[in-house]
């Protein structure tokens, strides 16, 4: 069985579909999360005003919407493949899983004043104080869906849970879990706002510690979780196909370090090369991920596989991107031009 | 690896429980706000498109100032909550029947990626505008709220079509494919209906804005206030509109909204009488008079309409019973082809899901009829709150219990046909009868009681599984049409 095609052709393209839309969510998800830790700690020290910080502070609210939206098509598509689970896994967390949703409203409303005119005029450490609400929000979810996921994958647990009435879900897997998509968030953050301030070389000094801290913490996590794998599930890791997508996790890792500690001497060539190498780690690495999930679960049935529509988005697909990209070009235009 | 459920021959789902509220009104409750807030969103991107129309053919001199404190509005309120309720009230649908929105991403996945597309373009349009706008040339400005307010619309156009093949899924049911499901016979009424919906909440939220525009002169307001309610005038189109729908949606659905159910005969009533309201005054004070319409008015005015949306939400969830995709999904998520089925194998016997409470119940047959009731009843009703049963069958007799429930869908034909054998109707008929009594620690088993198992079987029979509007008794099971 090969990924992704192994349950067919039409299950193939949700599931690249969905590996391929997880893998921007991700992206934006990583920038939203760093950026308002970034905000607490340099509010919390009383330096909350260097360039990285008002990047951050001025483009966090989008990235979040971004994030969001971005999240809507990987929602879509979970559903097609892993229907069952994923709401069966929904329902047993129940209030706690519907806790999401306000949690993104506060962390929102949060991010917004900080941004105010308002929130410019108090002390740090208030505007800390409301990162730090913003930021622990946004962790709050970001656990909320790795315990969902965990527990999608546990169907041996699914009625004792529902008997007992509880609406947790914790196992050992989940601390380095979640560590991991924290620690891998910090390279992919900095090399977002690297692009944005590619002319500052003090913004990237720092921005390079917080990207390289987060490679090591991501080895140790990403370390820590394969050990804890289940047999179950570490067999389709460790067979031939797992292996190789494992190996271009780590090259793309490589990649990525090397080009943030290359930084500081040619800025824009690291940072090309920083983002490739996170573009393959992060790809990789959603596969990874899902090699567990496909090995454990059937095949899309025929009758959804057949749903009409695909060209339709396909076209839409298509053309709203490049709707999208000439509006943004055609408005850039006439503010650098 | 033991896949529960997922090897069972339904879904079978944790059900939760909701305490004293139905599930319909938790749904209910984000679905109003959520619809409100995003046709807001489509109404303000057209208003905009106008405005700055306006303005740059020099036809409005103040039209530029109102348009970039309204769009401020429009993305701190609907971009953000907008979208959040619309992933709210996707989890929330899965809470309250994980079946109906399976089914609904089985079919029209496709459908909702191209909704997908339209949000990003949205999403990007509208905040290239709200970054950048202020420096970038009309034609430009123009350019990205048309795009804005296209894409906005187009989310309505595509979400419409799923919503709508809900009540009425047109040649979908005779396996004509998604494309038939799509445009089914309700999709242009309530397509148009919405749009016009979204108009006037658009230029109601403008009066408001532009009444808080404090240094401009009341001149000025009042004719950007005009400007504004030239989006009410559609409304003129909403009772056409309003009965063009009525004729397509299902005769039954149609006898509930017009009389046959007085909770949706009086929602349909506050619907119809805010718009009327909303739309006399729109009519009397600002087109033929050309009236000032204060801040407080349009408040008034657009708190009328959240109370028209909210009905009218009301009324679209409630016009599907029993069904929550007519003809194919039961409100309690189970097709007519699974009742026929359950008939003869009994309903919650390959449920793997225990009781939580399982202790408080003194027999076996009690903990069956609670597994029933969480799975047949427990969509609509609530045991001692909402829509309890002990309220409204906690006087009836033993037999007459039996019979009603046996022949569920006769007894009140917005409830779908009992899908369980008949030892299932007698262990919810007692349950019911003890939840009345006040849970007591003894109960009488009744399992055993053949004769009444056989009047039963006899009423199940008599009954039919065919839902309650078709002609009875239905001698045999109907085909539940295959989905395509
Ligand atoms: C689709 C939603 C729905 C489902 C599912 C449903 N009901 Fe009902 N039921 C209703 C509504 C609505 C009423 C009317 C309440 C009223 O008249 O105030 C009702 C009324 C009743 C009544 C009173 C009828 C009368 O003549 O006064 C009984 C008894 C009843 N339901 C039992 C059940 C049982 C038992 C089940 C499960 C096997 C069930 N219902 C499933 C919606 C439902
Ligand atoms: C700031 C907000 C958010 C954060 C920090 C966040 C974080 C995460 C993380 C860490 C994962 C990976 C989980 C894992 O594999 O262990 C994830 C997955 C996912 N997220 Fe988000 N998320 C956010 C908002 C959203 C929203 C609003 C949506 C829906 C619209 C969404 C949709 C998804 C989906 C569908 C997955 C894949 C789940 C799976 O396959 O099991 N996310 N998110």
């Amino acid at each position: 069985m090969t990924f992704p095609f192994g349950h067919g052709t039409t299950t193939g393209i949700y599931l690249i579909l969905y590996v391929v839309t997880l893998a921007l969510h991700v992206v934006l998800l990583s920038y939203v999360l760093v950026g308002a830790g970034w905000l607490a700690v340099a509010g919390l020290r009383g330096r909350d005003d260097d360039p990285v910080s008002r990047t951050f502070r001025d483009w966090l609210p989008f990235a979040l919407g971004a994030a969001i939206t971005a999240g809507v098509a990987p929602l879509l598509f979970v559903q097609v493949l892993y229907q069952q689970r994923f709401y069966t896994a929904n329902l047993l967390l129940s209030h706690r899983w519907m806790a999401v949703v306000p949690a993104l409203i506060v962390g929102f409303y949060a991010l917004y004043l900080g941004k105010t005119a308002r929130a410019a005029a108090w002390p740090a450490r208030r505007r800390a104080a409301v990162a730090s609400l913003a930021a622990l929000c946004f962790v709050f979810v970001a656990w909320s869906w790795t315990e969902n996921h965990l527990l999608a994958l546990r169907p041996e647990v699914w009625t004792s849970m529902y008997a007992a009435g509880r609406m947790v879900h914790l196992e050992a897997m989940q601390a380095p879990r979640l560590l991991l998509w924290l620690a891998l968030a910090a390279p992919v953050a900095a090399t977002v706002a690297g692009w944005q301030l590619a002319g500052d070389a003090a913004a990237l000094r720092r921005l390079r510690v917080v990207a390289l801290a987060g490679q090591v913490g991501a080895l140790g996590a990403g370390a820590w979780l394969l050990a804890l794998l289940p047999a179950a599930w570490r067999a389709p890791v460790e067979a031939t196909e797992g292996v190789v997508w494992l190996a271009l996790v780590v090259a793309g890792q490589l990649a990525a370090t090397a080009g943030w500690l290359w930084a500081p001497r040619a800025p824009r060539r690291a940072l090309a090369l920083a983002s490739a190498g996170l573009v393959v780690a992060i790809l990789a690495g959603a596969v990874v991920r899902e090699l567990i999930r496909w090995h454990a679960s059937s095949p899309v049935p025929a009758r959804v596989a057949a749903a009409g529509g695909m060209p339709v988005f396909l076209f839409f697909f298509v053309g709203n991107a490049v709707v999208i990209t000439l509006l943004i070009r055609g408005a850039r235009r006439h503010l650098t031009g | 690896m033991i896949l529960g459920s997922l090897a069972a021959a339904l879904p079978f789902y944790p059900v939760n429980d909701f305490g004293p509220a139905m599930k319909g009104m938790v749904i209910g409750g984000l679905g109003i706000f959520h619809v409100f807030l995003a046709q807001f969103a489509i109404g303000g991107g057209l208003l905009l498109c106008y405005f700055q129309w306006l303005g740059q053919t020099g036809r409005e001199p103040h039209a530029r100032r109102f348009l970039d404190g309204y769009f401020k509005i429009l993305v701190l309120i609907s971009f953000v909550i907008g979208a959040l309720t619309g992933v709210g009230m996707w989890f929330t649908t899965i809470q309250v029947s994980a079946r109906t929105i399976g089914v609904m991403v089985d079919e029209f996945h496709w459908i909702w990626a191209i909704e997908w597309t339209f949000f990003c373009l949205e999403v990007a349009a509208g905040y290239t505008f709200l970054r950048w706008g202020d420096r970038l040339p009309d034609r430009i400005r123009l350019r990205l709220l048309i795009a804005y307010a296209f894409a906005a619309w187009m989310s309505l156009f595509w979400i419409n079509g799923i919503l709508a093949w809900q009540l009425t899924p047109g040649g979908w049911l005779d396996g004509g494919g998604v494309w038939a499901g799509f445009f089914n016979p309700s999709f242009w009424p309530s397509l148009l209906y919405r749009t016009v919906v979204a108009m006037a909440l658009a230029a109601l939220a403008a009066a408001i804005v532009i009444n808080t525009m404090g240094d401009l002169a009341r001149e000025d307001k009042r004719r950007l206030i005009v400007r504004a309610a030239h989006f009410l005038a559609p409304m003129a189109l909403m009772a056409p509109l309003g009965l063009w729908y009525l004729a397509v949606i299902p005769a039954d659905s149609r006898s509930w909204l017009l009389g046959g159910s007085i909770a949706m005969t009086m929602f349909v009533g506050i619907a119809a009488g805010a718009s009327l309201l909303i739309g006399g005054y729109a009519a009397v004070g600002l087109l033929m008079q050309r009236l000032y319409i204060n801040g407080a008015t349009a408040t008034l005015l657009l708190a009328l309409a959240f109370g028209a949306t909210g009905a009218g939400e009301f009324v679209r969830e409630g016009a599907r019973k029993p069904f929550t995709v007519r003809g194919y999904l039961y409100s309690n998520s189970l097709t007519p082809d699974e009742v026929a089925t359950l008939r003869r194998t009994g309903s919650v016997v390959d449920d793997p899901y225990p009781l939580r409470d399982a202790a408080r119940y003194p027999t076996a047959q009690l903990q069956t009829g609670a597994k029933v009731y969480r799975l047949q009843c427990s969509v609509c009703h609530t045991m001692h709150g909402a829509n309890a049963l002990t309220d409204l069958a906690g006087t009836w007799t033993d037999a007459q219990l039996r019979m009603n429930i046996a022949e569920l869908q006769h007894t009140k034909p917005f409830m779908p046909p009992f899908a369980g054998d008949a030892a299932e109707v007698e262990a919810i008929a007692q349950l019911i009868r003890w939840e009345t009594a006040g849970a007591p620690r003894r109960w009488p088993d009744t399992t055993g009681d053949a004769a009444t198992l056989r009047q039963i079987a006899a009423w199940l029979d008599e009954a039919g599984t065919a839902p309650g509007g078709a002609p009875r008794p239905a001698p045999a099971a109907p085909a539940a049409p295959e989905a395509p």
